[in-house]
């Protein structure tokens, strides 16, 4: 059995008002592999997410990152060490693409040459051309190319996990689907110990090996991705229900207006 | 007419130049002082409704009642530049403060976040995202608080600071046209010069197409 890259160990936070919005979720994510996190919106599944960076800090219980307390790591360095990726918002726009992936870098005060060299080797991975696309800025891009460069910006500085925030959530199908392959490909070959906070049971079943079921900050169902559809749990059931909607053949389709 | 601008060139040149050592003084201060508070508000935003306040009041203070108020004070009432000079910064402050402040808050607050979650400390977020993205709205500020400095800073004359404005209060006493021009002209130059200029530095800083949240 490999280690945990991720443990969360009962961890509870509550928001300002009381509500409380991940209650005592234990779970664990082996390194090496993708785990997707599925769940309603306000389910708590961004909430979690954000604990494993310290962009939340639990209320109570303990997020272990390698081994090792996040609590008690310095917060900047913790979060230089794990990937990050959002939904298309997160490029900086007054920086051209080259920098926008090499700022990773940059912030750790790594020579102008080889943040220069490594931003040109990621963009060439995730399928951007350098020499075409190096001097644009973010608006000059599609969205799946934005994508394309977050996704390369995460992986800038090697960092051993990779957070997923709803990554492709704002692009169109035949894009995601294409963006799911990059993603698919990469991990592959670089063996990130990933967790992907998705809406999509497609995404989920095509890029994780376990998936995460959150509701009302609970951990709902934890399953290996084969076995989530034939699950007997009723909140995958439901959750699998929705999503397959319009799909399935004993559906009758909408009537005509 | 021709005789007029010949007696009194020379001297229109050194109230002009006066008049921009008190502007620029009054603005660098303003500067210095406007922009690292207007920063510190993004940061303690309770303080901003107080800070912004007091700003707006010292701006609600007419410049000749002001002026009067600091004469009587130790130091200050020693040099009538002084008084100018710390008068004009209180003009300043409120445009640059609520520039600042309101820029950086004004920004897409996804980007702050993303910027904190790879791992910049706040002093590279400040510097590497939050100032280059608000700085078209911070120079903004700067550029209403020069042109209110330079119409202000005649009024400066009055006690005796200089600058263009002892043209115009000459002028006014003589029921002189001409030397009320001679102040009102340069200053609206200099008020238009500055104004553009910082126009062109606003639209050289503007951050390439939707930047802004």
């Amino acid at each position: 059995m490999p280690d945990a890259a991720i443990e969360f160990r009962d961890v509870s936070f509550a928001a300002a008002q009381g509500r409380l919005l991940l209650d005592r979720v234990t779970l664990s994510v082996e390194q090496g592999t993708t785990v997707a996190v599925l769940g309603r919106s306000g389910s708590g599944k961004t909430t979690l997410l954000r604990t494993v960076n310290r962009m939340i800090e639990p209320t109570s219980g303990e997020v272990l990152v390698e081994g090792k307390a996040a609590a008690k790591e310095d917060a900047v360095a913790l979060r230089r060490g794990i990937g990050y990726v959002v939904q298309e918002t997160g490029l900086f726009p007054h920086f051209k693409i080259e920098r926008n992936v090499g700022i990773v870098l940059e912030i750790q005060g790594r020579p102008r040459a080889e943040i220069a060299a490594r931003s040109r080797e990621l963009m060439a991975m995730v399928g951007l051309d350098p020499a075409k696309f190096a001097g644009r800025y973010p608006h000059q891009l599609s969205g799946g190319q934005r994508q394309r460069v977050g996704l390369a910006r995460a992986l800038a500085a090697d960092p051993a996990v990779l957070l997923m925030d709803e990554p492709f959530g704002a692009l169109d199908p035949l894009t995601r689907a294409e963006m799911q392959d990059v993603l698919r490909g990469l991990m592959a070959g670089l063996r990130k110990t990933v967790m992907l906070v998705t809406h999509g049971l497609d995404e989920a079943m095509y890029l994780a090996s376990r998936i995460i079921l959150i509701e009302e900050g609970r951990v709902a169902a934890d399953l290996p991705a084969g076995e989530f559809l034939g699950s007997t749990i009723p909140a995958v059931q439901a959750y699998a229900r929705a999503v397959r909607r319009g799909t399935d053949a004993d559906v009758p389709p909408a009537r005509q207006a | 007419m021709g005789g007029f601008w010949a007696q009194n060139g020379s001297q229109i040149g050194i109230l002009t130049l006066e008049h921009l050592w008190l502007t620029g003084s009054a603005m660098l201060i303003a500067t210095l002082i406007g922009i690292p508070t207007g920063i510190a508000l993004t940061r303690y935003p309770a303080w901003a409704k107080p800070v912004l306040g007091v700003a707006n009041v010292l701006q609600t203070i007419p410049s000749l009642a002001l002026f009067g108020f600091l004469l009587p004070l130790p130091w200050l009432g020693e040099s009538a530049a002084r008084i100018a000079i710390v008068a004009l910064t209180a003009y300043a402050l409120l445009p640059i403060i609520r520039n600042t402040y309101a820029g950086i808050r004004g920004i897409d607050p996804a980007i702050a976040d993303v910027a904190t979650a790879i791992g910049m400390n706040g002093f590279q977020r400040l510097v590497k995202v939050e100032l280059p993205l608000s700085a078209s709205f911070i120079l903004a500020g700067l550029r209403t608080a020069t042109v209110i400095c330079v119409g202000i800073a005649t009024i400066a004359a009055a006690v005796g600071a200089g600058g263009l404005g002892e043209f115009i209060f000459r002028g006014v006493a003589s029921v002189d046209n001409r030397l009320v021009l001679a102040g009102a002209v340069p200053a609206a130059g200099l008020a238009l010069a500055a104004d553009g200029l910082l126009g062109l530095v606003e639209r050289w800083v503007r951050v390439p197409a939707a930047g802004r949240g």
